[in-house]
């Protein structure tokens, strides 16, 4: 079997137990044995896993519950993996010489998954990668980023609703900070290929290839 | 699939010596069996597009196709006629009449049209009552009921006449929030079973965003229009 396949299954069969230490332990072998770097991890297991199981269990009774619970596992996991970051971004001689870049959601976005894991790319990809997080209200971001006077912002959204008021946050940091670099992502953004620029962002982040396209697009 | 509604060119101004320009070139199109909302600040013009997709309102400019057809040259009994057949309407306020019981309030639009109702359609109307859990109270009067009670008696009104599209306004928060919940699933049942378009326009956060799609009115013009992704 193809050795992919039985990382997936294997972490899948943890993550399905609500097995924490399993999952952590298993993230951490795939990584030192460098069966997966810190992308492939989070991409081809981490994300595909939570995803699937999402799906497949949403007519069961305790869903969110359950969700709730590996999305937590999935958090712990992604964590223990922050030494392996590291020592990736040295192994690369990648210098954190690029800037920052803040990382938020929202108020009411409750959904950072996917964006803490974005944070991890940026800082592969040499920039200090300043993670707020979850349900950030909009006067706490708007002085974050005048102290911080990061590089870029990334804006992530989930939930398709908060499109609305990240639509108003960006309006709001292009008049208070002009020249902030703002972009956007989340699962929100991803099905229309239009809706950063109708929400005024400079691009969509999804992988570590849109980090290094926009690097070219905008050196 | 095709357009439930459709407007072109949509512009509403209000007045003759002073006047308010309410609605600027709306170009806006829903597809059948879809579940949309429109959400906006109190005067951004959202109701105002309500009624003139409801054919309640006439546009100053523009044109209004309701399943495919050109409603801009009829006339005021044509127009209620399409209402009566095509629309069902659910108001920010219930507007159940006092004097009658709730589920005569729900057999009064087809009694409108034809005077007496058949048992196959008092039938219909029981099963509504049903499904909106009202079938306790159904022989209240309305003044009777409170107004988080009537909400659902209206919202029965609004299908016996087995309309292809409901626009609801919202109650602008009257209701507590598991009623709202419980409102949200009738309707979201009803979108399943009948096949029925709905365009809810609400201030409601837990509606808009159990909506397929959400289009925002600012200022008389559409802000953002943007679609549930698909997991």
């Amino acid at each position: 079997m193809n050795a992919e396949i039985t990382d997936y299954t294997a972490f899948r069969a943890a993550l399905e137990a609500m097995d924490k230490p399993r999952c952590v332990q298993l993230a951490r072998q795939l990584l030192e044995a460098n069966a997966h770097d810190i992308v492939g991890l989070y991409t081809k297991i981490l994300a595909p896993v939570l995803n699937s199981m999402t799906d497949s269990e949403s007519g069961h009774p305790a869903a969110i519950w359950r969700e709730h619970v590996r999305s937590g596992i999935v958090r712990t996991v992604i964590e223990c993996c922050y030494p392996f970051v590291l020592a990736e971004r040295a192994a690369r001689q990648t210098t954190a010489d690029k800037g920052k870049v803040v990382i938020v959601s929202p108020t009411d976005e409750f959904h950072e998954l996917g964006a803490r894991m974005g944070s991890d790319f940026f800082t592969l990809q040499g920039y200090e990668a300043i993670y707020v997080g979850a349900n950030t209200p909009k006067a706490e971001l708007l002085q974050g980023l005048a102290l911080e006077k990061p590089a870029y912002v990334v804006i992530n959204a989930v939930n398709f609703y908060n499109l609305f008021k990240i639509k108003k946050i960006v309006a709001e940091i292009k008049e208070r900070l002009p020249g902030q670099r703002i972009l956007a992502s989340g699962n929100a953004f991803y099905h229309d290929p239009e809706l950063f620029r109708q929400i005024g962002a400079l691009a969509v982040i999804r992988t570590p290839d849109d980090i290094r396209q926009l690097e070219e697009e905008h050196a | 699939m095709a357009n439930a509604i459709e407007l072109s060119g949509i512009n509403k101004i209000y007045g003759t010596a002073i006047q308010t320009q309410v609605l600027f070139d709306i170009d806006l199109a829903f597809e059948e069996q879809s579940f949309n909302s429109i959400i906006g600040q109190s005067g951004s013009g959202k109701s105002t597009l309500m009624n003139i997709m409801g054919t309640l309102d006439r546009p100053t400019s523009g044109t209004v196709m309701i399943g495919g057809i050109q409603t801009s040259n009829m006339t005021k009994n044509d127009l209620a006629v399409v209402r009566n057949e095509t629309i069902g309407f659910i108001f920010q306020f219930h507007y159940l009449l006092p004097e009658f019981t709730a589920l005569e309030n729900v057999l009064m639009p087809y009694l409108i049209k034809h005077n007496k109702p058949t048992a196959e359609v008092r039938e219909r109307a029981d099963e509504l009552m049903e499904l909106v859990g009202r079938s306790k109270v159904k022989n209240n009067k309305a003044t009777e009921m409170s107004g988080g009670q009537q909400q659902r008696p209206a919202l029965a009104r609004a299908l016996i006449m087995t309309p292809r599209i409901i626009l609801a306004d919202a109650p602008p928060g009257n209701l507590d929030s598991d009623t709202t919940e419980i409102i949200y699933d009738i309707l979201r049942q009803v979108n399943g079973q009948f096949k029925t378009t709905f365009i809810i326009i609400t201030h409601d956060r837990k509606i808009a965003e159990k909506a397929d799609r959400i289009v925002e009115i600012r200022d008389g013009r559409i802000s953002l229009d943007v679609t549930r992704p698909m997991i």
